[in-house]
């Protein structure tokens, strides 16, 4: 992803509350969250923003709105040329929609000879599409409900302003939070262009005259075809945007967000090498930065995110929370993955020959992470220092006698290190868990 | 068998697909079976964007009404929730910005301000400076918040924090790519918390 202009990492930090950062974004974000508690805060409240706006009562719509959406159609769509009748039937006076079809008519003439012809029809770019609006096309558009006249008037000018429509929503996020830097990847050249005021909003006019276009002004539609879709979303959408240029921009960004391969850790090949397990459970108490792992729980209640270096990061709904642990004790002699209770405990059994030899190899599968293929409730991924994956299961929990004891083992472990071992230090931190989190005694 | 008088959400006889073919045929009760398993989606999300009653109400009506016009040009390119959204959010956007809109929605008071009920899940009372604030003094703070920030932005985190929807299909709804949905996600809550906690001081 782009470098931020801001030194605190927002863009990441909302992804990663939304948990739909990448690892190697998560890997960074934790790297950033260990020495700046401003965001460890500020992930904390967005956090429980969301949850709180997920939370608002919102009133219940009236119990006869369904009825009278149902009338307003069954009296649109009863009439054979419904729209030019009721058109013609609506309090909008006929004087003032024959004045406006003149002037609109006078408008589109001169702007035809502004525009390149093939930019003139329906294929064109948004700036013509509100030609199919009621007062030019009274026979195909807005049978039912036509705009107050105010708002037809406010139509013509906008087609003045609005070469491209994307922008003028941003422009309206410009009106109060000038920075530049927003919207991404999504800039077009037509950006520059937008209107910076309190623009009047193309969007549904675009979004009308393409589906008017689509639905009764189209002399011989082709049914189903590529092109007509695609036409449609790429007029719905209006910013020209397809989903072709999507997949573009984010192939070229894709390179930028990887970051520098200098993978120092043992491979995961290495790793299930028998002799691993012995080595790792000398090494492990004392890890620095460069060199800790990750171990990524994902569950139904709550994502964990634990580093070999102490740092505990736990994010449920309404809660964040990233701490630093003290450090684990060395391990006891003859300590095998039997049972978890601190971070080297855990890693130790999350680098055993066990784990990684349970579900896809990170061959089958190395984004496995991002777009699971199978559904499933859970996973756990162990990554290297620079936040890629060595090895990830996906699983379903709650777990069963049949599923692999070592599956078992690191989900009750990483429970027991939430709710036990580390439950003061994440309190203390941040505030008591939530109830709902915890396990019923 | 009794039979209900409340029509069934799709799946009994007709699939969505089937009342979506009838009502493009101009079928309107089959489209009435599409508006009563939508309408509650739509209606929260016109609301949480405008967060007037009266006016959700009339922009509820204009989203079904343009979506039955439009059918025809609906080709199942993506789910008919997501084609709805997309008509609501618009319609919802487009109302915000009419002049006389944006006029008569600077001299009204508050409407949310008396009558929020929030659900406050238990513990989240004393966790942050953020929300040490009484549980009720937040949501009133928020529900200002929320008004006063640009409908865009509002429109981003109702379509996320309101309706759990994926990055991917909020990208749809919008007409953006998804990299600007996140980017414009971040900068609504950012600025959201700055207010609440603004106000809060």
């Amino acid at each position: 992803m782009k470098q931020e202009t801001n030194p605190h990492p927002h863009e990441l930090l909302s992804a990663f509350s939304d948990q739909v950062a990448s690892p190697q974004e998560a890997a960074r974000l934790q790297e950033h969250l260990r020495d700046c508690a401003e965001c460890r805060q500020l992930l904390h409240d967005l956090t429980a923003l969301a949850m709180a706006i997920g939370e608002e009562a919102v009133p219940a719509p009236p119990p006869q709105l369904a009825e009278r959406i149902r009338q307003k159609i069954e009296a649109g769509s009863s009439r054979t040329t419904p729209s030019a009748a009721s058109f013609w039937r609506s309090p909008f006076p006929p004087a003032l929609a024959a004045t406006l079809l003149m002037a609109t008519t006078l408008f589109l003439i001169w702007r035809r000879e502004q525009v390149a012809p093939d930019q003139a029809g329906f294929q064109a770019p948004p700036a013509s599409v509100p030609v199919a609006k009621s007062e030019t096309a009274p026979g195909v558009a807005e049978p039912l409900a036509p705009p107050s006249p105010a708002a037809e008037k406010s139509d013509i000018a906008r087609n003045e302003v609005q070469d491209r429509e994307l922008k003028s929503q941003g422009s309206i996020s410009d009106t109060t939070q000038p920075s530049a830097d927003e919207e991404g990847s999504a800039k077009t050249a037509a950006d520059a262009a937008a209107p910076r005021a309190f623009a009047p909003a193309p969007t549904s006019d675009k979004q009308d005259a393409s589906l008017n276009a689509h639905g009764t002004a189209e002399p011989s539609p082709a049914p189903g075809t590529e092109s007509q879709s695609r036409d449609y979303l790429d007029v719905i959408t209006a910013s020209g945007l397809t989903g072709e240029d999507y997949k573009k921009a984010m192939a070229k960004k894709a390179p930028a967000e990887v970051p520098k391969a200098k993978d120092n850790r043992p491979s995961a090949s290495a790793l299930s090498d028998g002799a691993s397990a012995g080595a790792l459970k000398e090494s492990a108490p004392v890890v620095s930065a460069e060199e800790a792992r990750s171990l990524a729980y994902e569950g139904p209640g709550f994502s964990a995110t634990f580093s070999e270096d102490g740092l505990v990061t736990l994010i449920a709904r309404g809660y964040a929370c990233s701490v630093t642990v003290p450090p684990s004790q060395a391990a006891p002699d003859g300590a095998r993955a039997r049972s978890i209770d601190d971070l080297a405990s855990l890693f130790r059994t999350a680098s055993s020959r066990e784990f990684l030899a349970t579900g896809s190899t990170p061959e089958d599968a190395p984004t496995a992470m991002a777009a699971p293929a199978v559904p499933a409730t859970s996973s756990l991924e162990l990554r290297n220092a620079q936040g890629d994956p060595i090895h990830s299961v996906p699983f379903n929990e709650p777990l069963s006698q049949e599923s692999p004891q070592v599956l078992r083992t690191l989900s009750q472990g990483i429970h027991s290190l939430i709710f036990q071992r580390y439950r003061k230090e994440l309190e203390s931190r941040c505030g008591p868990l939530p109830a709902t989190l915890l396990p019923t005694p | 068998m009794l039979k209900g008088m409340e029509p069934r959400p799709v799946e009994q006889p007709e699939s969505e697909e089937d009342l979506i073919g009838r009502a493009r045929e101009g079928d309107s009760r089959a489209f009435d079976r599409l508006v009563q398993t939508h309408l509650g989606a739509v209606w929260r999300v016109v609301w949480r964007i405008l967060r007037h009653r009266e006016d959700t109400e009339d922009v509820v009506q204009e989203v079904f009404i343009t979506a039955f016009k439009a059918l025809a040009g609906y080709r199942g390119e993506c789910r008919l929730s997501t084609w709805l959204h997309r008509i609501a959010v618009t319609r919802s956007l487009n109302h915000l910005r009419s002049r006389g809109e944006v006029l008569r929605r600077a001299s009204r008071p508050l409407e949310v301000a008396t009558e929020m009920t929030l659900a406050v899940p238990d513990g989240i009372e004393g966790q942050t400076p953020l929300l040490a604030l009484e549980a009720k003094e937040l949501l009133q703070k928020l529900a200002s918040c929320l008004e006063q920030l640009p409908a865009i932005w509002r429109a981003a985190v109702t379509l996320r924090d309101g309706e759990e929807m994926s990055y991917e299909e909020m990208a749809d709804v919008l007409g953006v790519a998804v990299g600007t949905v996140r980017s414009r996600l971040a900068r609504a809550r950012v600025a959201l918390r700055e207010c609440v906690r603004g106000v809060s001081r």
